[in-house]
């Protein structure tokens, strides 16, 4: 029987059992949930670490004071992001087939038009008086909001039958 | 862009599953591929060839006949 093409003859698989394909979309779908855990444990420990910092220092010092922050910290904090971003998004990448690859960079994109177009246009607006200063926390919010309800949405799209 | 995966797919009694391990592929990649909503890369579209034993362009159609103009739609 040749294996690339058993035919019309061979029998189903059986209810309940994984073939060799869905074997290997298997493992490849908790090497990623894997991946992802992980990063979260890091971003929770860190923002457990910056919340006890904040304890009695009030979240003023988050939006107001930016010298306030321990230069140790800030480091810190910005060689976890940036090792998170590259490393996780490369082991992300390995683990994603390229319809994955292809839906992930249309979140991306979408969300990258919050700044192309959203700080030109609030930045223009405040210049004229029409808006207040750009807000960069608000910026990174909705960047946030955008990928991932363009990601959810490709994922929902795509996972229906 | 319009392809037989679906059929090539059944004659072989292959879920979508088991057609995406062949190929290295996501079974939401298979889905999207036959439903026309993802056109595969050239690498993919030459795995699917030969996993079938077809050329590329018996398994897709981008409408486009030999002389490269659009077909109409048949009735």
């Amino acid at each position: 029987m040749d294996v690339a093409f058993p035919g019309k003859g061979s029998p189903k698989m059986a209810e309940g059992t994984k073939g060799a394909g869905e074997r290997v979309e298997a493992a490849r779908a908790r090497r990623k949930r894997t991946g992802f855990f992980v990063l979260f444990g890091i971003g929770m420990a860190l923002g457990m670490a910056v919340g006890v910092w904040l304890v009695g220092k009030g979240l003023d010092s988050v939006v107001n004071e930016a010298t306030d922050w321990p230069p140790a910290l800030a480091l810190g904090l910005l060689a976890a992001w940036i090792g998170a971003v590259l490393g996780g998004g490369i082991f992300i990448a390995r683990q994603t087939d390229e319809f994955a690859r292809y839906r992930d960079q249309r979140a991306v994109a979408a969300a990258g038009s919050v700044f192309f177009l959203g700080y030109p246009a609030w930045f223009l607006l405040w210049k004229s008086g029409m808006a207040p200063e750009p807000m960069h926390g608000v910026l990174w919010l909705v960047f946030w909001f955008v990928m991932m309800t363009v990601a959810v949405a490709s994922w929902l799209r795509a996972n229906r039958r | 862009m319009r392809n037989r995966l679906k059929v090539l797919r059944a004659k072989r009694d292959w879920n979508q599953a088991v057609l995406a391990g062949r190929v290295g592929v996501s079974r939401q990649a298979i889905n999207a591929i036959e439903t026309g909503k993802y056109d595969p890369s050239l690498p993919l579209a030459f795995k699917l060839s030969r996993l079938f034993g077809i050329r590329i362009e018996e398994i897709f159609d981008d409408g486009c006949g030999v002389s490269g103009e659009r077909e109409p739609e048949n009735g």
